[in-house]
């Protein structure tokens, strides 16, 4: 059979998973969100119907875990359907919200939907700090939340995505997870797309609090053992080497965004030179399959020099392809993160800036919204 | 460590699931941002681990379904209950240890859900 696949398509495998994103929606404005700067308004998303027949067609096209993401999943007041629709298909439908509006009613009511796990984000280990990054007042309503989720018995994962912020605090966010009995803790560096790049003076550490931050994960990871597991996603601008895109471009995963387009990883709608179909126009098979955006950057034989006589091109495909384009304007270009590519020079000098910490004093922090930027002047 | 497991009953952890994928004609092991492909044997084993059965049990019941898998003939080159029940608590112990299975003292009561 895995040889009829191949033969099939051409080599293509079908992906595992599929990250809904239901809406662009949320009480929250971290400034490092990974939206695209252009929010999707409520009009233009997805109705419950169409929505249904996207994770029947991911079913079929041999996903098998579906992330209900956004914005804020639990502003949709179909989520419930939408994971009884998933677990029905026999996906693992996965839960990645704030936490705003996850009351104990509700998780229940999600579980007995067929909701296998529950991702909550923080934004720090305590409340002044973490309302302040989020723009909100939420991070006792998040404890809540993880609480409900653990009292439900179901499995608790915390995401907390790091940077300048709040590195030095990574034993105070380690300690919170403890403390609610999350069984997975997700620790990662920001990746600088969308609002992340337009905040980056302010949001990009120096390698010395990385350093710190690195060891501290490492103690506690040694410590706690299989008690909690711990991820570090690397903070890739201080990595040797480029992350492989998602497994690789249009290899294992898929997402589909509010308004039904579909996209190879979830920033990838930021480039202007690639056209993302819609499964209002569609199916999710033809567009895994035979789109022109989803075979673009698959195999190798798009790749530039060094690239392209790199020993390593098949380890990291090239690297981010969003990370190119939101860099040097080409999205074919080597990812700048790599030290072989041409364009390294303008992640050495964001480095340099966030060493030296200059810049951080006289750029504002802009905070995500929906209709105007709000922005708050930089605190000592 | 096997004494454990013998006289207790593996459940698989809430956060598992256990999936035949059509699409893949595989066995699969659904977790939380992870997913694993088995082996039939591995997909066999982890089925009987709903919390009611101990090891010795499960053991027999694979046996079983290997007698009747097998021809007459092999029949004689299946290991011995024993050396089969070392090799099931020794995976059974790997997978606790992934915390992909959960060694429980006591059987699940059947009104118990999950």
């Amino acid at each position: 059979m895995q040889q009829k696949i191949t033969k099939r398509h051409n080599g293509v495998q079908p992906p595992f998973s599929l990250l809904a994103e239901l809406t662009h929606r949320c009480p929250l404005h971290c400034p490092y969100c990974s939206n695209p700067l252009n929010l999707t308004s409520k009009a233009l998303e997805l109705t419950t119907e169409e929505w249904c027949r996207v994770l029947s067609e991911a079913a079929d096209l041999g996903v098998v875990e579906v992330h209900f993401s956004g914005g804020e999943p639990l502003l949709r007041d179909d989520l419930e359907v939408l994971i009884r629709h998933a677990h029905e298909l026999e996906m693992y439908p996965n839960l990645i919200t704030s936490g705003i509006g996850l009351s104990a009613e509700k998780i229940s009511r999600l579980k007995e939907a067929g909701l296998a796990n529950v991702q909550v984000s923080f934004q720090a280990g305590e409340a002044t700090l973490s309302n302040r990054i989020g723009g909100y007042k939420a991070f006792e309503k998040k404890r809540e939340a993880a609480m409900s989720v653990k009292k439900a018995g179901l499995h608790l994962s915390l995401n907390v995505v790091l940077h300048r912020m709040n590195l030095d605090h990574l034993d105070e966010i380690i300690q919170l997870a403890e403390e609610l009995g999350a069984e997975r803790l997700e620790l990662a560096n920001t990746q600088y797309y969308n609002w992340a790049l337009l905040n980056r003076e302010r949001l990009l550490p120096s390698m010395e609090q990385i350093e710190r931050a690195r060891e501290i994960y490492e103690a506690a990871k040694a410590r706690l053992g299989n008690r909690m597991e711990i991820i570090w996603v690397i903070p890739d601008y201080y990595a040797s080497s480029p992350k492989p895109c998602m497994g690789g471009w249009g290899a294992i995963a898929l997402t589909a965004a509010p308004d039904g387009s579909v996209l190879p990883c979830p920033t990838a709608g930021m480039m202007k030179e690639l056209s993302f179909e819609n499964v209002r126009e569609s199916s999710l098979k033809h567009i895994w399959y035979e789109s022109k955006s989803f075979n673009h950057f698959r195999g190798d034989a798009w790749m530039p020099e060094p690239c392209q006589s790199c020993k390593f091109r098949h380890e990291d495909g090239g690297g981010c392809r969003c990370q190119a384009y939101a860099l040097t304007g080409d999205a074919h270009a080597a990812d700048p993160v790599c030290q072989l590519a041409p364009d390294h020079h303008l992640i050495k000098m964001a480095i340099r800036e966030a060493d030296e910490g200059n810049t951080v004093k006289s750029s504002a922090l802009i905070y995500r919204g929906h209709h105007a930027r709000k922005t708050i002047a930089p605190s000592k | 460590m096997e004494s454990i497991l013998t006289s207790s009953f593996p459940k698989l952890a809430a956060k598992a699931r256990l999936k035949f994928d059509k699409v893949r004609e595989k066995h699969l092991l659904l977790l939380p941002e992870r997913v694993v492909v088995l082996n039939e044997t591995a997909a066999a084993i982890l089925t009987l681990c709903d919390g009611r059965q101990t090891v010795p049990a499960i053991t027999e019941k694979m046996r079983a379904s290997l007698l009747t898998d097998t021809k007459a003939a092999d029949a004689g080159e299946l290991p011995d209950l024993t050396t089969m029940e070392a090799d099931i608590s020794k995976f059974l112990q790997e997978m606790e240890d992934q915390g992909w299975v959960v060694v429980q003292r006591h059987a699940t009561e059947n009104n118990q859900t999950s």
